[in-house]
């Protein structure tokens, strides 16, 4: 499955500043049109599942795709939490005030009553909180995704346990996570089985952990759901060679920021043709 | 490994985190933490194997370490320093420094020497005579009424003490130590009585001249925006932005090589910065930078 990426709707180049600056231009417009032209393009090659980081303007985006009746038909992936605006609240009205604005208390009590421990119970009530939203704009939420910089912290101060605590408790909701992580082998080591890993990977070697190599080998032989980001290395590696890599159909989807409807197109058909 | 942690906030447990990964959790921590909130949910939550002790102050940290991080506020470096000095065989000290008389064996924090693209200017620079350096940084970080402690020079806030360090620290890599520093202007927009704007020039004891630039009310950038370029007396002229190299017109982005870093954690920068802590017993020309840098930042105080 292809999965729509939210990067270039929000300015976020993870190789080009200059290119990062110039999305990031066209967002503070508010110019929603190629976003939904490059949606529109992408429904059409049956690409109907969107990734969207939950940052401040995420709302507005989804909001504007309500407003647009065939855009209604994506199931929405929120990559939860967002670092940046949780600092901000924490900033803004304190530990206790961000607490009880991110919270759906009725998932944390539910989870509580579940036996499940503090933390992972108002993990779950701060992610229930994220996905109501995105609900209550009318958008399916079939999978949840954390955040990398969250995942990798956890894994490396030995939470393991504790995020799959939360898959489990988000389970009971209907619903699947997916841990977005740089270290996909130490997260296949550490996490319950039942949870999907999404993971940079691309065939320049570009932020692929721990080398290019070693994934590959470990791609090969793992039993785990892993979905793929970063496979075009930002526009820097060629559609044709990222199209005949092997690795690439040891994947079960993969996540592809486009900001084109050209570019959906093509790396759809090409994807579509190789499979 | 024995490793002591002074400060279990947002970096000493960033910090914490990426050095479990670079070695695979070999590491037993003892935390010294003023909060007892924090205390205990670290003891709640970590795993046995990982945590030896906590303790509220300096003066409850018994024994000998391999390695102490500190990532306590500034003010508390000196205190930690002295308290640990002789106890750990070395120290990851956060940025800026503020300790006197520190040993070889104490590495500051400033991370952006260890990003690939920067240590290869770093290298050349090395090689070949430096005519001048220039250095600009560009964030989104206050954008309206920054009327908190960022905003405040009471709070040790403006944009030369939140990002003015990270800048000194290349371009004291680049050019050695500075000889004049001048503030050419500063500007407040939206903060109470500290710079949000700044422009610095001068020349550093080897003859390049320099030019530093900071802005953190630019609404056109998404995250903060380095550019950072060296002019050689060849003429040659060699920049990066932590993404991108340009020699002349070439330009090459770093998404077109192989970065693995094995773990990763933030950054390229943070797990070599992790690796060069741990692979190193001295860290002579890194302490020489973060000495240097402190002694700019007085000057600009």
């Amino acid at each position: 499955m292809i999965i729509l990426g939210d990067n270039p709707f929000f300015g976020v180049n993870h190789a080009s500043v200059a290119t990062s600056k110039g999305y990031f231009a066209s967002l503070k417009a508010r110019d929603w049109s190629k976003a939904h032209a490059t949606m529109r393009a992408a429904l059409g090659c049956g690409v109907d599942h969107f990734m969207v980081s939950t940052h401040a303007e995420a709302p507005e985006l989804l909001s504007s795709m309500r407003a647009e009746a065939d855009l209604r038909r994506f199931s929405v992936i929120p990559a939860v939490p967002y670092l940046y605006r949780l600092n901000g609240l924490v900033a803004s009205k304190g530990v206790p005030g961000a607490v009880l604005q991110s919270m759906s208390y009725g998932t944390f009590a539910r989870g509580l009553a579940g036996a499940a421990s503090i933390p992972a119970s108002a993990l779950s009530g701060f992610i229930a909180k994220e996905v109501q939203s995105v609900e209550g704009l009318g958008f399916p939420v079939p999978f949840v995704a954390l955040q990398n910089i969250f995942v990798d912290l956890l894994l490396g101060l030995g939470q393991a346990d504790f995020i799959s605590e939360v898959a489990r408790r988000m389970a009971a909701d209907g619903r699947r996570l997916v841990a977005i992580t740089m270290n996909p082998l130490l997260a296949d080591r550490l996490l319950d089985p039942s949870i999907i890993l999404c993971t940079h990977y691309n065939i320049l070697g570009y932020m692929v952990q721990p080398d290019l190599a070693g994934f590959q080998a470990w791609l090969a032989t793992t039993p785990r759901t892993v979905w793929a980001m970063g496979i075009m290395s930002s526009g820097k590696a060629k559609l044709a060679e990222v199209i005949a890599d092997p690795s690439l159909q040891r994947f079960d989807s993969v996540i592809l920021g486009a900001s084109r409807p050209a570019s959906i197109e093509g790396f759809a058909a090409a994807y579509a043709a190789q499979r | 490994m024995k490793a002591v942690l002074i400060g279990a906030g947002r970096m000493g447990l960033t910090h914490a985190a990426q050095l479990n990964l670079v070695t695979d959790f070999g590491i037993r921590w003892t935390v010294m933490e003023p909060s007892f909130a924090v205390r205990s949910g670290l003891r709640y939550s970590l795993p046995k194997a990982m945590l030896d002790n906590t303790a509220a102050t300096l003066d409850g940290i018994n024994g000998n370490f391999d390695l102490a991080v500190v990532t306590s506020p500034t003010m508390h470096h000196a205190a930690a320093w002295q308290a640990l000095q002789g106890r750990a065989a070395k120290f990851l000290i956060e940025k800026p420094l503020r300790v006197r008389n520190p040993g070889p064996e104490v590495l500051c924090g400033y991370v952006l020497l260890h990003h690939p693209l920067q240590r290869e200017l770093s290298a050349l620079a090395a090689a070949s005579p430096v005519a001048a350096v220039k250095l600009q940084l560009r964030a989104n970080t206050v954008l309206g009424p920054n009327t908190g402690w960022r905003g405040r020079k009471s709070g040790g806030g403006g944009v030369l003490n939140e990002f003015g360090s990270h800048l000194l620290s290349l371009l004291v890599d680049l050019a050695g130590p500075v000889e004049t520093l001048v503030v050419a202007s500063v500007a407040t927009v939206h903060s109470v009585d500290v710079p949000d704007r700044a422009e610095l020039s001068g020349r550093a004891v080897g003859g390049a001249s320099f030019t530093l630039s900071l802005d953190w009310t630019c609404p056109d950038i998404r995250k903060p925006a380095y550019d950072v370029a060296v002019e050689f007396v060849d003429g040659r002229t060699v920049s990066h932005d932590l993404y991108e190299t340009r020699d002349g017109g070439h330009a090459v982005s770093i998404a077109e090589r192989e970065t693995a870093s094995g773990v990763y954690l933030r950054g390229f920068e943070f797990t070599e910065q992790a690796r060069f802590l741990l692979e190193h017993d001295r860290f002579d020309r890194h302490l020489a930078i973060a000495v240097e840098v402190d002694r700019l930042l007085g000057e600009l105080a």
